[in-house]
């Protein structure tokens, strides 16, 4: 009798499940968006580059590399303006305050610091990371700072005082990405346990817990772009991880979509205010992405510094600038690049593929959240 | 007595502050407790304690001290709730449809939380969710809400950074000294009567401030895990045997490390090593490409040798027209002398000319042959006919043809004709003996030179093996000069003082550069005694020209005069020059005589419209001041000439002007 239940129910189920299959499809166009292009390649520095952070008054850029050094370029020029030095390792990340002259970076030597950038020296040091820190991120409205790493935390930094006010513990390997929103959740972490957690800043307690990739999670970016809060946009954020791009709703946590891009780990992803996502992966491939519709309007695989192994693709950092009309990444194979939409291009020289979104829709909603 | 001794001190106004981690485990505990009920009693007080239910375990598990059955949350539990593994369905409370995330949703710490449990939250929604950012006033409630729970936690951490703060020294000490009168008891062991009131001085004692702080940090215990979540994606599918093959990677096996003894064989240490992982290919192409260049280097090289050599055989084939041609004007010039053939017109100029020049030169050597002789005429044959194999132009042509005319006419005067032909014919067949041989060394080769010539494609070895290398030759920077070696003083030697501008260490020619130019002490000048003789004695005057030849200047009349002073040829028709020169010091700059063309008529006689102290005077001004010591040994004015004359031996001279000479000059 129970099991007859259970199969009735079953079917209810299934029956709702194929209704949701065959739903008729309403598909919105993507809006259409110029190609990138290469604009400049800068060389230089001696590592691999890990973090890339831009000014918010637009005018410099900052690198964070592998040879130990913060490095801040001319946005306009990218010519290097000055090399910090103050890492012992790897620096992992980099962040510029819109509300200080302050520069904050962490690195894989368990430091986090605060640069005073009138002085061009370490004014704080956020003591208290157990192993190396992975990633960084700035309250957009409050003076905290987030910082997560190794030691499978995420610990909230009272920038002033330097005390730690939250550890939020709950990832079982190391949290490889920080995005941090002005509404709850507040903080959205990503890990190499493949969850993407969503946490209570006030609390300090995990609100959940997205455990729909199978591999770790190293790139988050807010759908909205890099602006500040209610300048539009959508309210979505995208996960990376090497079994695809998912794009979530920023205050339930809602799946919304996947989009299947790279065979390979997903390094880096950006987000402008045009709505184009960038996603950047290890074997050194490239996707640029309406992010509404998830329609992927440009892929490649950039070329590699001669003198590199091939091995030496991968892009590890995207960041726009303030006004969404450049892009800076920063590879393994120890180089800047920077683009641009192409200024010729029109909607009538590079159309919107409509039959390749469409199959591609069709292939992801057959395949399933899988 | 302790409680006595406590009551009887005064109330100490000083305690050491011992910091203890105790209270955030205490802290962790009570959220524990929170979470999970009652706590059981702390360790060490459980005399007598048996946990029954699950809120006896206080969350955590079991006691291992307590020896009684136990099942912390239930698990195992024979005659618990939850018994077997199939559980209750449980009943959502409105639509009354089986909820089965009841069981992950309800209590624990899922229960304020955003769960996905349905499979509605797998499914893709691509439009149809509303995407609308959050308005400004959510945006400010949360900032405020935030804010003032970060500001508490910060607040209370930063009071307790405060309270961790060293205790401070008191500046005086003294002041801080307190005296306290103590009275012993009479019970007491050790009482002394006579000491029954002490009075005790309580001072602070001196604390090191850099001594380490006396707390101990102890690791909390981790709290319990948080409550599983409904996983949203598949498990890991199998990994296939190609992925298996592909991930296989080898053990590494060291070259250098083999604690065991093990033998390892080769094959397996080669496959270790990486260096033959990577296999550098070449393209093919580079191969086709160097054998094509090498092919198009023969190609090139064999039609270079064929264009030389066929440019070679012209070049003979020309000189031997050009001898043939010459042989028989000179035949025809002899016949037509001998009157064996009517004189015929020539058809080239230069041929004409090249007759008349014979025919005048025969009429005038005609006499003064006698005085030579047939040994000179003899001598002269082959020195003509070295001239006319060496001229290739028509002055020297002209100049050379005159000569075996004149020798012919000598050898027919003398001789008889066929005597000359056939010393003519073996002379010719002999060099052109040489000739081909020449070319035929030349056509075989570097190969045919001799060793001493050398081989340049010989390497260094072989030529030291072959016995072919002498000392090599020093070149570039091996090179140096000799001059500074063997100096007794070094390099200060050579140039003399840092004063001197000197460019050289030591002067050019040091014996003869004073006899060079100068003419040789004062010739003809005041205090000449033999030329105040020959002038007295009226010798210089009859030479004595009035006129001075143009161009060269008064310098070069000195000279002459000097010439004229000494005896000279009989064939010497006139000769001298200005007396008034004054004495030249420098080499005489020569101007060519105008008004005299190349070729001109042979005789210095018939040619009277011309200058002949102008040919003199060249002549003299060329072979400069010695060589006017060649005019009394050769018994004619003999001057150096240019072109083939030098074979011409002494015979040449005898009743000769200096005029053809100076033609070809």
């Amino acid at each position: 009798m129970r099991h007859a239940a259970a199969l009735a129910e079953a079917a209810q189920s299934s029956s709702r499940v194929s209704a949701a299959r065959r739903r008729p499809r309403q598909l919105v166009a993507p809006s259409w968006h110029a190609p990138w292009k290469l604009q400049r390649v800068i060389s230089g520095l001696g590592g691999w580059v890990r973090c890339v952070a831009v000014d918010p008054s637009n005018e410099f850029f900052v690198t964070g590399s592998a040879d130990r050094n913060v490095t801040v370029w001319d946005l306009a020029t990218g010519e290097r303006k000055l090399t910090l030095t103050g890492h012992i390792s790897t620096v992992r990340g980099a962040v510029l305050s819109p509300r200080h002259p302050y520069l904050f970076t962490a690195g894989e030597d368990k430091k986090v610091l605060c640069w005073d950038l009138e002085h061009n020296k370490v004014i704080r040091h956020y003591h208290g990371h157990l192993s190396g820190v992975y990633s960084l991120a700035m309250h957009p409205t409050l003076d905290v700072l987030m910082s997560g790493g190794r030691d499978a935390v995420c610990r909230v930094w009272d920038m002033r005082t330097r005390s730690e006010v939250h550890v939020l513990s709950g990832h079982t390997n190391a949290v490889a990405s920080i995005i941090t929103q002005p509404t709850d959740p507040q903080v959205i972490t990503g890990s190499m346990d493949s969850t993407v957690r969503l946490w209570d800043l006030a609390a300090g307690k995990s609100m959940g817990v997205l455990t729909h990739h199978q591999r770790a999670v190293r790139a988050l970016a807010r759908g909205s772009g890099p602006g500040a809060a209610g300048s539009g946009g959508e309210h979505s954020f995208v996960s990376g991880a090497a079994d695809g791009l998912r794009k979530w709703h920023a205050s339930s946590g809602q799946f919304l979509f996947s989009m299947r891009a790279h065979e390979a780990m997903v390094h880096s992803l950006a987000c402008n205010s045009d709505g184009v996502l960038f996603s950047g992966a290890d074997d050194g491939g490239y996707r640029m992405w309406d992010v509404a519709t998830g329609h992927c309007f440009q892929a490649g695989k950039a070329a590699v510094q001669p003198g590199s192994l091939d091995s030496e693709a991968a892009i590890y950092c995207a960041a726009f600038d303030m006004t969404g009309t450049r892009l800076i990444t920063g590879g393994a194979d120890k180089t800047v690049r920077v683009w641009r939409e192409d200024p010729s291009a029109t909607p009538e020289s590079h159309p919107v593929d409509m039959d390749a979104y469409r199959a591609e829709v069709r292939r992801a909603e057959e395949a399933g959240a899988v | 007595m302790a409680g006595s001794l406590a009551s009887l001190l005064p109330r100490p106004t000083k305690l050491y502050d011992v910091y203890d981690d105790s209270g955030a485990s205490s802290a962790v505990a009570a959220l524990a407790s929170a979470a999970h009920g009652p706590e059981p009693p702390p360790y060490g007080k459980r005399q007598g304690f048996r946990p029954s239910g699950p809120e006896d375990f206080g969350g955590g598990g079991a006691f291992p001290e307590i020896h009684s059955p136990q099942y912390p949350r239930n698990m195992g539990n024979p005659s618990g709730a939850r018994r077997g593994k199939t559980i209750g369905v449980a009943v959502d409370a409105q639509s009354g449809a089986a909820a089965h995330d009841a069981l992950v949703l309800r209590g624990g710490d899922n229960s304020g939380r955003r769960v996905f449990t349905r499979f509605e939250d797998v499914v893709e929604r691509r439009g149809g969710v509303p995407l609308e950012p959050p308005s400004q006033e959510e945006v400010d409630e949360t900032l405020a809400r935030t804010q003032a729970a970060l500001m508490a936690i910060v607040d209370k951490a930063s009071a307790a950074g405060r309270g961790v703060q060293l205790p401070t020294q008191s500046r005086n000490r003294h002041n801080q000294s307190r005296f306290v009168r103590l009275t012993a008891s009479e019970e007491a062991a050790g009482y002394n009567p006579d000491a029954k009131h002490r009075l005790v001085r309580v001072v602070e004692a001196p604390q090191d401030p850099l001594e380490p702080p006396k707390h101990k940090h102890k690791k909390a215990p981790a709290g319990p895990p948080e409550d599983p979540v409904p996983v949203q994606h598949a498990p890991a599918g199998k990994v296939s045997a190609a992925d298996q093959q592909a991930w296989e990677i080898p053990p590494a096996i060291s070259n250098w490390k083999n604690a065991h003894g093990f033998t390892i064989p080769l094959h397996v240490r080669m496959a270790a090593d990486g260096r033959r992982l990577q296999e550098t290919v070449t393209n093919e192409r580079h191969a086709a490409l160097t054998h094509d260049l090498d092919v198009a280097e023969a190609l090139a090289r064999k039609e270079v040798d064929a264009r030389a050599r066929l440019q070679q055989r012209l070049v003979l084939q020309e000189k031997e027209a050009k001898e043939a041609e010459m042989r028989e004007l000179a035949a025809r010039a002899r016949l037509e002398r001998t009157g064996i053939v009517p004189r015929a017109p020539v058809d080239t100029g230069a041929a004409a000319a090249a007759a008349a020049a014979a025919a005048g030169a025969a009429a005038s050597a005609a006499a003064g042959a006698a005085a030579s002789g047939p040994a000179g005429a003899a001598g002269a044959a082959p020195g003509a006919a070295v001239a006319g194999l060496g001229g290739a132009d028509s002055g020297g042509f002209t100049g050379a043809a005159g000569a075996p005319a004149f020798a012919g006419g000598a050898a027919e005067a003398h001789g008889p004709a066929d005597d000359g032909v056939s010393d003519r014919e073996t002379m010719r067949a002999e060099r052109k003996r040489q000739r081909e041989r020449e070319l035929r060394q030349e056509q075989s080769g570097k190969r045919a030179r001799g060793p001493a010539g050398g081989r340049d494609d010989r390497d260094v070895s072989e030529k030291i093996a072959l016995g072919m290398s002498a000392a090599p030759s020093l070149r570039g920077e091996a090179a140096f000069d000799t001059r500074l070696f063997a100096g007794g003083g070094g390099v200060g030697s050579g140039f003399g003082g840092d004063g001197d501008d000197n460019a050289y260490s030591a002067p050019w020619r040091t014996a003869a550069v004073s006899s060079i130019y100068r003419p040789r002490g004062d010739v003809g000048g005041a205090g000449d005694a033999d030329a105040a003789l020959a002038k007295l004695k009226g010798a210089a005057a009859k030479f004595t020209a009035d006129v001075d030849f143009e161009g060269v200047g008064a310098g070069a009349g000195a000279g002459a005069a000097a010439a004229a002073a000494r005896p000279a040829g009989a064939g010497l028709g006139s000769g001298g020059a200005g007396v008034a020169a004054p004495a030249r010091d420098g080499p005489v700059e020569f101007v060519r005589a105008e008004g005299r063309p190349a070729g001109a008529g042979a005789d210095g006689e018939a040619d009277a419209g011309g200058d002949p102290f102008a040919a003199m005077g060249a002549g003299e001004a060329r072979g400069g001041g010695r060589g006017l010591e060649g005019v009394g040994r050769g018994g004619g004015m003999r001057a150096a000439a240019g072109g083939g004359s030098g074979g011409g031996g002494s015979g040449r001279d005898a009743g000769r002007t200096l005029d053809d000479d100076f033609t070809t000059g």
